[in-house]
């Protein structure tokens, strides 16, 4: 009697959460839609409100974020529509719309930054820039079952693989995918990218207005957040140069659970 | 598996022959007449069909005894039957040096990525050079325009006087080169004639290029060497020099910058004779070129030539029209249509024609306006070039096909050739006539004749008419990839560690296994009662046993278990070391040490009784033994 009781109230619970989520969908592809509707009778504003409702209820949607970047740019506001492009490609890394749109719009700045790195930093930054994080891990994971499968036959049957190459190939695979793990945690986790939103933004020598300004950032840069209080960031730039700046002239890139723009 | 293989790919290769949509280019070589005299010319043409793409022309590998000059190319684009076919020739004239019989190896191309190579020729030429000697032959591409300087090849006079070049202190100053250029400023495009002089006071011969000059920055034609080459007698420093132009070469500057040109090494041999030194009259003629005495005594000299500087300036912007392309000389301008009057979809082919002084080759077609009227497709262009006088000339054809889309009096508008005349230093603009097609109705609809469609050249490259941001995505993303993702990564997340537990394990139990392989007590300690529960299951399965060999069997099974556990022989042990044993193990007073000597005790009397045992006394005596072992494997070793 007690267990019935028990399965009773797992599956009131199960069918409470379908219920919540159906209804979760149909909230988010109507705003959806009425955001689609908008964007093609030229109402970008209500688009944008539109595509933000959407992202409010489902945080990593890339679709939303790409159209919200397609709507910010038909309103001219290019520093917000590549931090929406730009998260867009976070979560959907191999779209080709998304990456001709975050070019096209990244073309049209006033302001370049000198990349100043050296060509294997770029080269592994550009790499990388076309997984997940996810994706990585699951990567990592299936080298990781290949190696102890591996070596699980051969602790068992006391003996080596059929063929000396795969042994190496799985030797290969592991350090490859736990590089690029390592190097996916690194860019996503630990280093904090940013998009400057102010048409123009002072960089200063310290976190406060009488520090000296260094240089001027216009809206669109890609800046990297080194560190951060309640209201200065000390950010770097791929030339080498950095400073601080205020924390309301730039927008983070990470995929916020709330959303965020 | 390598027969399979053979045979899919023989497979394939008939597929591939078979096929009619992959037709392969072809080249083929002839010479316009196989039997000539020495100096008399030859003309070589390549020809190569159905290729795709631009085609550079091809490089004659030098013929030893052969002069050869590269003349032009000739495409050719028909229509048969709503069918194209094009082929392109590229034009050389070959002036043989000597009489004999020469074998032309096979010419390699690149055709579309492929190599393809001509069938050999064969050439005989004889000895005989009379009548070209006495009436210098009409060169085929340059006879239109005979130089002046070939109608009096005899030495002229009076002799003029020249100043005296600075060489290099070795260099003997009886014998040197000079390259002059005809101008030292220019612009890019106009011709600069480069002469290579020869002064001598030897019998000399030349023989050509040492090292070979080097004209970076210059687009480059070859002037044909004369019958008999312009010479003459001028003073220099009050000494008497023979003087003659070896070498003619036309250069095109193509871009404008200040250029040095290096003239090369030139290669001549002497006869120091002193016998014959001094008559100057007859050495060139017998020797210059034609051989000399076979027997007589000759040196070889280099000479150097020293650099040349030469400014190419940029084009004046005033006056420039939006037309110009860069052409450079003198040029007229002619167009015509093969057909006035087509039905629908027809094609039209126009030849446009661009004549004159000037780089014919590096001229640009003029730029066809859109025409809505028309599909146009450009078919390749064919050059001519001719020698006038020390101009280089030519002609260029342009062959357009329009292939009308609608029906009425359609207009081909002109088209505007713009070039620079260095004469003048003015632009000029050249006008193509306004051509009227009339064009019937048809009914079939346009379609692109399916050779055109094949064929790379007709194709239109796209052009981006503007650039925006993508159209936004009207569907929203399905969430399932992304939850398969998810699931994937914890579904092989828990299989690795449920693998790596697994993994672990293994590696315990081997090393584990290791250790006791190494310590033969603890081996038999730990297996002792898997081996008695094993025997004893066995014992169970045995019905026909007798009461006697029933309880032997439990006597062995009792013993062997203690003598695993003390590590004592089995067959060498007695009941007084075991009972000694579990003396000392469990004292006399332990209560194990009790069933088991009673065990013991059981065992002996059931052995030997002669009366029947009860199925309860089997079951006890097990039992005891069960508890012994149980209780025996508690106790710490």
């Amino acid at each position: 009697m007690r267990n019935l009781k028990s399965l009773v109230g797992v599956l009131a619970i199960f069918f409470f959460c379908s219920v919540s989520a159906s209804a979760l969908t149909e909230d988010v592809e109507s705003l959806f839609k009425f955001g689609n509707q908008n964007y093609r009778t030229g109402k970008y504003q209500e688009a944008i409100k539109n595509y933000q409702s959407v992202l409010e209820l489902d945080p990593r949607n890339s679709v939303a974020y790409y159209n919200l970047g397609n709507a910010y740019y038909r309103t001219k506001k290019i520093g917000p529509a590549i931090v929406a492009y730009e998260r867009a490609r976070v979560l959907d890394p191999r779209n080709p719309d998304i990456r001709y749109n975050l070019s096209f719009v990244s073309g049209q700045l006033e302001y370049r930054v000198k990349d100043t790195r050296n060509w294997y930093v770029k080269a592994w930054e550009g790499f990388l820039a076309y997984a997940q994080w996810e994706e990585c891990l699951l990567f990592f994971e299936m080298s990781l079952f290949l190696l102890i499968l591996s070596n699980l036959f051969v602790a068992y049957y006391r003996k080596g693989l059929a063929f000396g190459w795969l042994k190496k190939l799985w030797r290969v695979l592991i350090i490859f995918s736990t590089l690029l793990l390592t190097g996916k945690v690194f860019e996503s986790r630990l280093i904090h990218h940013a998009i400057m939103i102010e048409k123009e933004a002072p960089v200063h020598y310290g976190p406060s207005d009488i520090d000296q300004v260094a240089f001027k950032l216009g809206e669109g840069i890609k800046v990297y957040v080194v560190d951060r209080n309640s209201e200065w960031s000390r950010i770097n730039l791929t030339s080498g140069e950095g400073g601080w700046i205020r924390n309301s002239k730039f927008k983070e890139i990470e995929v916020f659970p709330s959303g965020g723009l | 598996m390598f027969k399979k293989l053979i045979l899919l790919f023989l497979l394939f290769e008939a597929l591939t022959l078979a096929s009619p949509a992959l037709q392969a280019a072809t080249v083929s070589a002839q010479l316009d007449k196989t039997n000539v005299n020495v100096n008399e010319q030859v003309r070589l043409t390549i020809q190569i069909s159905d290729a795709q793409g631009n085609i550079q022309a091809p490089r004659v590998p030098a013929i030893p005894g052969f002069d050869i000059f590269y003349t032009g190319r000739a495409s050719h684009l028909t229509f048969i039957n709503n069918q194209s076919s094009s082929s392109i020739e590229f034009n050389y004239v070959l002036v043989p040096q000597q009489a004999g019989s020469y074998n032309i190896d096979p010419i390699n191309i690149q055709v579309d990525g492929q190599l393809l190579s001509t069938s050999p020729l064969r050439l005989d030429v004889a000895a005989g050079s009379a009548a070209p000697l006495a009436q210098p032959p009409q060169r085929a591409p340059f006879g239109g325009f005979t130089s002046p300087s070939s109608q009096s090849p005899g030495l002229q006079g009076p002799y003029q006087n020249e100043p005296a070049p600075s060489l290099a202190e070795n260099q003997d100053p009886n014998i040197y080169v000079l390259a002059n250029a005809d101008k030292l400023s220019a612009y890019p495009n106009q011709q600069i004639t480069l002469t290579y002089s020869l002064y001598t006071r030897y019998d000399t011969r030349f023989e050509g290029f040492e090292k070979e000059p080097e004209f970076s920055g210059f687009w480059i034609e070859e002037f044909p060497m004369e019958q008999e080459v312009k010479r003459e007698y001028v003073n220099v420093n009050g000494k008497r020099y023979l003087k003659a132009d070896v070498k003619k070469i036309a250069l095109f500057p193509t871009a404008a910058a200040d250029y040095a040109i290096q003239p090369g090494v030139i290669k001549a041999s002497i006869r120091k004779d002193p016998q014959n030194s001094s008559v100057f009259d007859e050495f060139f003629n017998d020797s210059f070129f034609s051989g000399g005495t076979f027997f007589s005594r000759r040196e070889s000299v280099l000479l150097s030539p020293p650099p040349i500087k030469i400014q190419v300036k940029s084009f004046p912007e005033e006056g420039k029209p939006k037309s110009f392309q860069g052409a450079v000389g003198n040029f007229r301008l002619s167009a015509e249509v093969d057909w006035r009057k087509v039905k629908q979809d027809e094609p039209v082919t126009m030849k446009l024609v661009i004549e004159g002084e000037g780089n014919i080759e590096t001229l640009n077609r003029p730029e066809i306006p859109e025409l809505k009227e028309f599909k146009v497709y450009e078919a390749d262009a064919s050059s001519q070039l001719f020698r006038q006088g020390d101009t280089i000339a030519g002609q260029k054809i342009y062959e357009i096909v329009f292939i009308p889309t609608q029906p009425g009096q359609l207009k081909i508008p002109p088209l505007e050739f713009s070039y620079f005349n260095p004469a003048s230093l003015m632009y000029n603009r050249l006008y193509s006539p306004e051509l009227l097609i009339e064009v019937e109705k048809s009914d079939q609809s346009f379609a692109l004749p399916t050779p055109i469609a094949q064929k790379e050249e007709f194709k239109k490259d796209i052009e981006m008419q503007g650039k925006d941001i993508r159209f936004i995505q009207e569907r929203l993303q399905g969430t399932y990839p992304e939850k398969i993702l998810d699931f994937s990564v914890w579904a092989s997340g828990i299989l690795d560690l449920f693998l790596v537990f697994i993994y672990g394990l293994t590696l315990w139990k081997q090393r584990d296994e290791e250790r006791l392989n190494k310590n033969t007590a603890l081996k038999r300690r730990r297996g002792a009662k898997r081996i008695a529960l094993e025997r004893l299951k066995q014992l169970n399965k045995k019905k026909e046993l007798t009461e006697a060999d029933y309880f032997e069997e439990i006597d062995h099974i009792l013993t062997q278990y203690l003598a695993d556990k003390f590590n004592l022989s089995v067959y060498g042990i007695t009941r007084d070391e075991l009972q000694h044993k579990l003396q000392e193990t469990l004292g006399e007073k332990d209560s194990l040490y009790q069933e088991i000597i009673k065990l013991y005790q059981w065992c002996d009397e059931f052995r030997f009784a002669k009366g029947s045992i009860s199925k309860q006394d089997k079951d006890k005596a097990q039992k005891i033994l069960q508890d012994a072992v149980n209780r025996f494997e508690r106790i710490k070793a």
